[in-house]
């Protein structure tokens, strides 16, 4: 790997890392409130924000990590942008999915407590 | 350094790797988990989840770690592995990755079992554990 190749890989990771963190920010007020209204058990709301904080973490370190770089020293730099464009793209996909999981986890949690609150 | 010796050198470090993610995974949700668990009734089932909550962390992700194989389509032999040294780096990165993916998808799994522990729980809000 050319050093082209790890200034690249390099902003990749950055990218994947500081998105990560902007919507773990974004999410983690509603999401805390959320959860210590439903669970009423504050180690119970600690333990889902910190998952969601790892969860991210792992699946934008994965597939940033895992992502090929295979652009030529000479190549323009539209070429580069293009990469850090598609691993970008796989996280957010991956986010996602992330996503969906997580919250049917949630949602289940905040239908069935807070029926037996009630 | 020969790829041989790199390969040995990668292979153990990504090794490495792996087993602090698992450990710094489990260092990470162990307290609040340790606090949810408390709301389960049943003091021999308690302890049972706290000592498979480091097992169901560390494991995956070496797991994740040995899920990778050096012996792809174009290298069958050992000599052709450790021939071209971008395809170790290559493969490290693949580890990494698999680590990663194994490690997040245990990380959802123990947020299954603990949606399960706080249903079973009725989650009780007289008991308040407060973890920060």
């Amino acid at each position: 790997m050319n050093w082209y190749n790890l200034v690249g890989y390099g902003i990749q990771l950055v990218i994947a890392l500081g998105v990560t963190l902007g919507v773990y920010a974004m999410l983690r007020p509603s999401l805390r409130e959320l959860l210590a209204e439903v669970i009423r058990l504050p180690a119970a709301t600690v333990f889902y924000l910190r998952s969601l904080l790892l969860l991210l973490f792992l699946v934008a370190l994965g597939e940033t990590v895992g992502d090929k770089w295979e652009v030529a020293a000479d190549a323009a730099f539209m070429e580069y942008v293009w990469n850090v464009a598609h691993a970008a793209g796989q996280v957010f996909k991956n986010f996602l999915w992330t996503f969906i999981l997580y919250l049917v986890q949630i949602t289940i949690l905040t239908a069935v407590l807070r029926r037996r609150h009630e | 350094m020969n790829n041989e010796g790199f390969l040995i050198v990668s292979n153990f470090a990504v090794a490495l790797l792996a087993m602090s993610f698992g450990l710094g995974a489990y260092h990470w949700l162990r307290r609040p988990f340790s606090g949810l668990v408390k709301a389960v009734p049943a003091v021999a089932f308690r302890r049972l989840l706290r000592k498979f909550f480091p097992l169901g962390l560390l494991l995956p992700a070496l797991a994740g770690f040995v899920s990778v194989s050096y012996r792809g389509c174009d290298a069958g032999t050992y000599a052709k592995i450790i021939e071209n040294r971008a395809y170790l780096v290559q493969k490290n990165q693949e580890q990494v990755a698999a680590i990663a993916d194994y490690l997040a998808v245990a990380v959802l799994v123990w947020g299954v079992v603990a949606l399960l522990v706080l249903l079973l729980a009725r989650s009780r809000p007289e008991q308040g554990n407060h973890v920060r």
